[in-house]
């Protein structure tokens, strides 16, 4: 038995609901710019480039939201606990982080055998999860500097020019969406290479038992298998 | 012959050349356009025209300079290769071009004077054509036993304004591109270089469109103004707008039409060129609409993709349209590491795939690990507070730190 428990009070609804957003308009995002780029699909041309400007500004206000919701919604700052927090408290460091960093890596590098503690988020989850929003704010404001209606405002020509053109902005935002694809990969991989009960809950809200964890110990403290079979 | 109707003194300069009152009245009314008035301004244009000393059949008219630096004539040419003295050449000849390297019948000793003795009178307006080399101190180009860029200081300073044509003058063009050895770069940064404030007004392009310099030196000849101009020191009339915004293929980019391949069927139906690596989205000149020679034509028109040769950023010569857009027929430019140049498509998906691949591998060994499905077991005790046991984090039970204090003592 080596998961913690997997509550609701980890992703609340309104978060799982940022997180579908998330997804469908990454991945619309991504399959219409690939189409932009360079017309594998002629005819879907002119839907492409609607799709993704339409799903860029989404994203972008789905960013915001859930970044606002963050100092309103209340969600647990560790797994294995029905405790809560405001949200944001869960994305700076917590006592619960600290120290743990390389004690992260070396297992995943396969130095350490046991299976770091922890909060919520790992340190390299909190890092990567502070990184993306900074990075899709970025990425938006690269593509109002190649949407016509953005891009021929002084401001933003400047800002065009800044980047080396609008060339250079085209392969920075070709280069960011490749960022995108690989922390895609690596957090899908991450949330499911122990198995299935974090992506279970984050989508569909499904609780899992395991291990509980105590904030105050900042410690596991025993086990709740929600009425199931032990597995 | 007293009851025929007899043509004004200008009409007669016109027809001497070849030129129709037709011909001329639709370059008054492109002026007029271009110069931001509306084509029914056309006939205040014609007037102001013939009254003017662009017109005039005697006294002064208004001295040009016309410089090349580092050029290759190439717009020069686009200036003089035109197949019948028409309007636009009419106007260039009523101008007094006092010095102009091609142009000119003179030369040597005789040239540099008449130069000098029209920047001393001041009141003229200067083309440059060309980079502005400062490599070898000015050495890489020397003319008149001087450094080429003397000249262009010298000519500046005393000028109403300096037009810089073609992408070499506005920002070093081909000259920039890399390695640039011999420091081009543009004549506006030259010149802020150098404390010279003369107006610059650059009109990029490779080459420019000679339509483009007119409406520029008819604008201030004609309305005693500088044209309005951008950020960037271009007339925003013309290169306000990119060639994809006015492209007559636009209709079939809406459509999803592509040309993928030079020589298909697509290609001969006048499909969108974007495929094939069209820069028109991103470049802004107004080609669409003026088209060439005689407005006969343009690239895209004529079937081949715009390659940008209008971008160019006057403050930095490593914007230029060159190393931009090269290559050409690709949708993105090439990427440079030292020597090495990369496609940015090649790279990322590699990079990428190099990512999924160490993840597959990484899986292989989380499975090997025991960690798949269920992950390893927790550690009793963080690392760090085995070491600290006095400023842990965590608290533990006293047999696991003392295990763990032991452990940690024996590593």
């Amino acid at each position: 038995m080596a998961h913690l428990a997997h509550y609701r009070e980890a992703h609340p609804a309104p978060f799982r609901v940022t997180h579908w957003v998330n997804l469908i308009s990454m991945i619309l995002l991504i399959f219409t710019g690939f189409c932009i780029h360079f017309p594998f699909f002629p005819e879907f041309m002119g839907m492409a480039r609607g799709v993704h400007i339409f799903f860029g500004f989404v994203i972008m206000l789905n960013v915001i939201v859930r970044i606002v919701l963050a100092f309103f919604v209340k969600s647990a700052p560790a797994a294995g606990t029905r405790e809560v927090v405001t949200d944001y408290k869960t994305w700076l460091p917590q006592k619960d982080n600290r120290h743990q960093l390389g004690a992260w890596i070396k297992y995943y590098l396969f130095l350490k055998k046991d299976h770091p503690l922890s909060a919520k988020l790992g340190v390299p989850q909190k890092l990567s999860y502070l990184a993306i929003p900074i990075l899709i704010a970025f990425m938006f404001f690269t593509g109002l500097m190649l949407w016509p209606p953005t891009a021929n405002t002084p401001a933003i020509e400047a800002c065009i020019n800044f980047f080396g053109g609008a060339m250079s902005v085209r392969i920075i935002h070709y280069f960011l969406m490749y960022v995108f694809i690989c922390f895609t990969l690596l957090h899908a991989y991450l949330a499911n290479i122990e198995g299935f009960a974090p992506t279970k809950l984050m989508f569909f809200g499904i609780e899992h038992g395991g291990l509980t964890y105590d904030m105050k110990t900042h410690n596991i403290s025993g086990e709740d298998n929600l009425g199931h079979e032990a597995h | 012959m007293d009851n025929k109707a007899t043509a004004t003194e200008f009409q007669g300069m016109l027809e001497s050349r070849g030129v129709s009152r037709r011909s001329f009245m639709k370059l008054c009314g492109t002026i007029a356009v271009m110069a931001g008035l509306g084509e029914a301004a056309a006939p205040r244009v014609a007037h102001a025209l013939e009254e003017s000393v662009i017109g005039a059949s005697q006294g002064d008219l208004y001295p040009v300079i016309w410089i090349e630096g580092a050029s290759c004539t190439g717009c020069t040419e686009a200036f003089a290769q035109i197949d019948a003295p028409d309007a636009a050449t009419v106007v260039l000849e009523l101008i007094s071009l006092n010095y102009s390297e091609t142009l000119s019948a003179a030369a040597g000793h005789s040239m540099e004077e008449a130069k000098a003795q029209t920047i001393e009178a001041g009141n003229y307006i200067l083309v440059y054509e060309g980079a502005v080399l400062k490599g070898w101190d000015g050495n890489a180009l020397r003319v008149a036993d001087k450094p080429g860029y003397e000249h262009l200081t010298e000519a500046a300073a005393n000028a109403t304004a300096v037009v810089a044509l073609g992408s070499c003058a506005v920002n070093g063009g081909w000259m920039a591109a890399h390695p640039n050895p011999s420091n081009a770069m543009g004549v506006q940064q030259f010149l802020q270089e150098e404390g010279i404030s003369t107006p610059v007004i650059n009109i990029p392009g490779c080459p420019p469109n000679p339509e483009w310099l007119c409406a520029v030196l008819i604008e201030y000849l004609l309305l005693n103004r500088l044209p309005e101009l951008n950020a960037e020191n271009k007339p925003t009339q013309i290169f306000g707008q990119t060639i994809h915004d006015n492209c007559q293929r636009r209709g079939h980019f809406e459509n999803g039409e592509f040309v993928y391949q030079f020589g298909s069927p697509e290609e001969a139906k006048g499909y969108c060129l974007y495929p094939l690596g069209c820069r028109g989205p991103q470049t802004k000149a107004n080609c669409g609409i003026v088209r060439y020679n005689h407005r006969r034509s343009w690239c895209v028109e004529a079937g081949a993709p715009c390659i940008g040769c209008c971008e160019a950023n006057p403050m930095n010569p490593g914007q230029n349209w060159v190393e931009v857009n090269t290559p050409f027929f690709k949708r993105h430019r090439d990427l440079r590491v030292g020597d090495f140049l990369f496609q940015p498509e090649v790279v990322a998906p590699i990079v990428t795939g190099v990512v999924a691949l160490a993840l597959v591998a990484h899986g292989f060994g989380m499975k090997a690990a025991g960690r798949v499905p269920k992950g390893a077991d927790f550690e009793k005790v963080r690392a760090w507070d085995a070491k600290h046991p006095d400023k842990s984090i965590g608290v533990y039970k006293k047999e696991d730190m003392e295990a763990a204090s032991k452990k940690g003592g024996d590593k």
